[in-house]
C-alpha cells in the first residue's frame, strides 16, 4: 500500500454550485447529482491537502469516485477530538472552533480558513432567511454577555451566538453570568419593542434552564408578542434526561413566555453553517448544500424512510478541514424526500437521541482518584 | 470526611479516624487462619448458590475458585511455619479497585484476607450491578456466625476524588494495592505510605496471542472449534478490556501458511461469536470503527480483509512493528491487530514492560523458551495456553500474592 497520496496538490477549490436564494428549492433528482459531484471533488481536495485524511481514505474505503451519496467516504465525527485534521496550512487558519464539552472531556477542534468561514455565514444567512424573512428584528439572546467576552475559549456556543446574531438588531443578552434571567431587563426590552416581532436565539438547554426555569421560579410570565420566533439548537441530551421533549418544550415556551413560533435546528461545530432547520410541521430539513443519510448502526447499511439509525451528515462547505461527510453518534429517522407539507424540497428527518456510550469495563479503567 | 459511603453495615456512620484506628490495631493472622478460610468458603458457597449468579459468569468463576477444597490445596502450598520462620499477614491493607468490578481485583482482595490481613477496599463511585450483588452476598455472609470473627477485617467504601481521605488511609496501612490506569497509579503513588509499608500496583497492561500457522493447519474441525472457543473466552469476556484480553494476534509461519490459517481461524471465531452472541452494541461498533480510522490516519494498520468494518470481530493488519502508539489506540470491544512473524522469538524485540499475557497455540516448549530468553527486561508476566488468559492464579503480574500479602518473622532454627 502506498503511503503518499498521488493527487495533484495544486488542484482548484471545489465550488458551491447552488443558488443561495433558494436553499430548499431543488428536488432530489437535481440536487443529488450536483451535491454528489461537489462532494466527490471535496473528497479529492481533502485527500490532496490533509495527509491523515488521505491515509484513512486509502485504507478504509475503495478508491475512485462515488456514484451515489451513500458511497461517499465518511469520517466518524469523534476523530476531530483525537486528531488534528486540517486541509490548509496553519497560516491560513483564521479561527479554531471547539465543541463545548464539559471539563476533562476531549473537545473537537475545527480549523477554519477565510473561505470556509465565509461560506458558513453565507449559507447560514440563506437558510435563516427562509424561516425568518430578510428583515432584521429586535433580538433577545438567551445567554450571558460574559460568554462573548472570553475570547480565549472560542467554543461552539459563542460561535453559534456570533453567527446567529447577524439576523437581528438591538441585541439584548437576557442572562447574567450565572445564567440567571434578568427578569426586569427582559420585561423592559419586550416593552420597548412591543410594536415589532421579536427574534430570540439560544442553546436548547440554556433556554430551558436560564430562561424558562428562571421565569418559572421567579413566578414571572412574559409575552414576546404575536410575531415572535425562537431559534434554538445544540442538542437535547440534558433535556431528555429531564423528560422534556420538543412538544413539551414548545408548549412551555408559549405558556410561560408567549413565544409563538419555536424552531429547533440540528447542527454541530463540525459542520457550522449548513444546519438542518425545523419547519412548521416539526421536521428537520436538509438544505441544498447538505444532506443526511440514516444508517443501520450495526452494519452501516443505508436505511430507508421510517427506520431509526445513526445519522451521517453531508455538507458542501468545509474546505479547510475534512468535514464534508461525517458519521455522527446521533440517532435519527428519515421521514421523506421532497414531500414535506411545508413545501421545502429535499430530505426531512428527526433526531431521536444520542447513541449510548461504551461502558468501560475491566481492570484498566480507574479514573484518577487521589 | 462526610463524603465516605460504607457498604457493609458494621462500619456505617463511623468517622474515618475511628474506622482506621480500629482496623490498624487488629492483629495480623497467620495465612489460612481457619476463621478467614471458613468465611471465604461460606462466602463463595453463597455466591454460587445465589439465584442471580447466572447473570455474572465471572462471579461464578470467582466463587468456584475460592471453594473450600481449593483453599485446602493452597494451604498445603503455602506453609505458615518453617524451621526458621513464622509467616503472618502484613497488617492493614488498602485496596483501590478499578472503576468496574473486575473479578481479578476481587481475587486479590480475598487473598489478602486469607493471607491474614485486615482490609479497606475503596471501590468506584459508580456502583455496578456486579458490585451491588457482591456486597449483598458479603453482607449476608457477615451476618452468619462465620462472619463474626472477620467483621472488622473487611471495610468496603467509596468516596469522591479526595486526596485527604486517600492520604489518611495511606498513613495507616501496611500495604497498598492499586488497580487502575497509568495515570491513577501515578497519582496514588504520589500519596506517601508509612516508611514500613509496601505497595503493589496493577497498571494498564497489553496482552496478545500467538498462533503457529502450521499447527493450525493440522487441526481437524473439532480441534479448530475448540481453539476458537478458547480464543473467545480470552478475548470476548469483559468486552476485550481486561488487561489479559488479547488485542494483538501474532501469526507465526510463512505468508502462505499464515494466510490459510488466518482464513480458517477467523471463520471459526466468527461462528463462535455468532453462537455465543456477546454484547455488541452500536456504541461498541462505533468504538471499533473510530479506532480503525485512527490506526489508518497514522499509517499504523489497515483492515485485514475487505468487509464491512464495523462488524465483530474486526481485524486490522499492522503496517509497522507494535509501538506504544498502536497499543494506546486500542479500544477493546472485539478489535484485533494482526501481524505475521517467521519465528515466535521475533516478537521479543517488540515487547516492553507494558505486556502482560501471551496466549499461545501450537508451539513447543523449546520455541517458548527461545522467546523467553530473548525477552527485554520486565516484559511478559505470563505465557498461557489459549483459553486461559483470564484464568486467575495467585501469581499475578509476576507477583505471588500470598507471598506479597504476608511477611516472614525469622525465628531460631533450634528450640532455645
Amino acid at each position: 500500500m502506498s503511503t503518499v497520496n498521488e493527487f495533484d496538490r495544486s488542484m482548484s477549490l471545489p465550488q458551491l454550485p447552488f443558488d443561495l436564494a433558494e436553499p430548499f428549492g431543488l428536488p432530489t433528482l437535481e440536487k443529488a447529482a450536483m451535491l454528489l459531484s461537489t462532494l466527490n471533488e471535496m473528497t479529492d481536495w481533502h485527500t490532496a491537502k490533509c495527509s491523515p485524511y488521505a491515509n484513512m481514505r486509502q485504507r478504509m474505503f475503495t478508491s475512485g469516485l462515488s456514484r451515489v451519496r451513500e458511497d461517499l467516504p465518511f469520517l466518524p465525527v469523534r476523530l476531530f477530538k483525537t486528531l488534528k485534521l486540517a486541509s490548509v496550512a496553519d497560516s491560513e487558519i483564521v479561527k479554531t472552533l471547539t465543541s463545548s464539552g464539559t471539563t476533562g472531556q476531549a473537545v473537537s477542534r475545527i480549523f477554519l480558513d477565510r473561505e470556509t468561514s465565509v461560506r458558513q455565514s453565507r449559507v447560514l444567512t440563506a437558510i435563516m432567511a427562509s424561516s425568518l424573512g430578510k428583515k432584521r428584528l429586535p433580538m433577545v439572546i438567551i445567554d450571558s454577555p460574559e460568554l462573548m467576552k472570553d475570547r480565549s475559549r472560542f467554543n461552539a456556543r459563542a460561535a453559534g451566538i456570533l453567527g446567529f446574531s447577524v439576523f437581528g438588531r438591538n441585541h439584548y443578552y437576557c442572562l447574567d453570568k450565572k445564567l440567571q434571567l434578568d427578569t426586569d431587563g427582559l420585561a423592559a426590552f419586550l416593552e420597548e419593542h412591543r410594536e415589532t416581532p421579536i427574534l430570540a436565539f439560544g442553546f436548547t438547554f440554556v433556554v430551558w434552564q436560564g430562561l424558562y426555569q428562571s421565569a418559572l421560579q421567579a413566578g414571572r410570565r412574559f409575552d414576546f408578542g404575536p410575531g415572535s420566533t425562537l431559534i434554538h439548537g445544540g442538542g437535547w441530551k440534558r433535556l431528555l434526561d429531564q423528560q422534556v421533549d420538543n412538544t413539551t418544550f414548545k408548549l412551555r415556551m408559549r405558556e410561560q413566555l408567549g413565544i409563538q413560533r419555536v424552531f429547533n435546528y440540528y447542527g454541530m461545530v463540525e459542520q457550522v453553517g449548513s444546519i438542518f432547520m425545523e419547519c412548521e410541521y416539526g421536521y428537520l430539513h436538509a438544505p441544498v448544500y447538505a444532506d443526511v443519510i440514516i444508517r443501520d448502526p450495526m452494519t452501516l447499511e443505508p436505511l430507508s424512510v421510517g427506520q431509526v439509525g445513526v445519522i451521517q451528515v453531508l455538507s458542501a462547505l468545509p474546505i479547510s478541514y475534512p468535514g464534508h461527510s461525517l458519521l455522527t453518534e446521533d440517532m435519527g429517522v428519515l421521514h421523506g424526500e421532497d414531500d414535506c407539507p411545508c413545501g421545502r424540497l429535499g430530505r426531512y428527518f428527526s433526531v431521536t437521541g444520542r447513541m449510548p456510550q461504551v461502558e468501560m469495563r475491566g481492570c484498566s479503567d480507574t479514573r484518577s482518584i487521589p | 470526611m462526610m463524603n465516605i459511603h460504607y457498604f457493609l453495615e458494621q462500619s456505617s456512620n463511623r468517622p474515618l479516624d475511628e474506622v482506621l484506628a480500629s482496623c490498624a490495631e487488629l492483629p495480623a493472622w497467620r495465612p489460612f487462619d481457619h476463621r478467614a478460610v471458613d468465611f471465604v468458603a461460606r462466602f463463595s458457597q453463597r455466591l454460587l448458590m445465589h439465584q442471580d449468579v447466572r447473570r455474572y459468569p465471572e462471579i461464578a468463576a470467582l466463587g468456584h475458585w475460592f471453594r473450600a477444597a481449593r483453599m485446602r490445596d493452597l494451604a498445603q502450598y503455602y506453609p505458615i511455619e518453617t524451621d526458621d520462620a513464622v509467616i503472618v499477614g502484613r497488617g492493614l491493607t488498602f485496596h483501590l479497585a478499578p472503576a468496574n468490578v473486575d473479578s481479578v481485583f476481587m481475587y486479590s482482595w480475598l487473598i489478602s484476607l486469607l493471607a491474614g490481613n485486615a482490609n479497606i477496599v475503596r471501590v468506584s463511585q459508580k456502583i455496578s450491578s456486579q458490585l451491588a450483588f457482591l456486597v449483598e452476598v458479603l453482607n449476608s455472609t457477615l451476618q452468619e456466625d462465620v462472619g463474626q470473627a472477620v467483621q472488622g477485617r473487611i471495610v468496603i467504601m467509596t468516596y469522591p476524588h479526595d486526596e485527604g481521605i486517600t492520604r489518611s488511609i495511606s498513613s495507616q496501612c501496611m500495604m497498598r494495592v492499586v488497580w487502575g490506569g497509568d495515570a491513577t497509579v501515578a497519582t496514588i503513588r504520589s500519596v506517601p505510605l508509612r516508611p514500613t509499608a509496601t505497595e503493589i500496583c496493577f497498571p494498564d497492561r497489553f496482552s496478545a496471542a500467538a498462533i503457529k500457522a502450521e499447527a493450525l493447519a493440522m487441526a481437524d474441525d473439532d480441534a479448530l472449534k475448540k481453539l476458537a472457543a478458547n480464543f473467545y473466552n480470552d478475548a470476548f469476556w469483559f468486552g476485550q478490556q481486561a488487561c489479559s484480553s488479547p488485542r494483538l494476534v501474532n501469526w507465526v509461519g510463512d505468508s502462505e501458511q499464515c494466510a490459510v490459517a488466518q482464513a480458517r481461524f477467523w471463520e471459526a471465531v466468527r461462528q463462535e461469536v455468532k453462537r455465543r452472541a456477546p454484547e455488541n452494541t452500536p456504541a461498541m461498533g462505533m468504538a471499533r470503527l473510530s479506532a480503525a480510522f485512527e490506526y489508518a490516519a497514522f499509517s499504523l494498520a489497515h483492515p485485514s480483509i475487505q468487509e464491512p468494518f464495523i462488524q465483530s470481530p474486526a481485524r486490522l493488519e499492522l503496517e509497522t512493528l507494535v509501538s506504544s502508539e498502536a497499543k494506546a489506540l486500542h479500544c477493546g470491544n472485539g478489535l484485533f491487530l494482526e501481524q505475521r512473524l517467521d519465528a515466535i522469538e521475533q516478537l521479543a524485540s517488540q515487547l516492553s514492560d507494558k505486556e502482560q499475557t501471551l496466549a499461545v497455540h501450537g508451539f513447543t516448549r523449546a520455541e517458548i523458551l527461545l522467546l523467553v530468553n530473548a525477552l527485554p527486561a520486565r516484559s511478559l508476566d505470563r505465557i498461557v495456553p489459549m483459553g486461559e488468559a483470564l484464568g486467575f492464579a495467585p501469581v499475578w503480574d509476576g507477583t505471588d500474592l500470598f507471598v506479597a500479602f504476608s511477611r516472614r518473622i525469622s525465628i531460631p532454627k533450634n528450640s532455645l
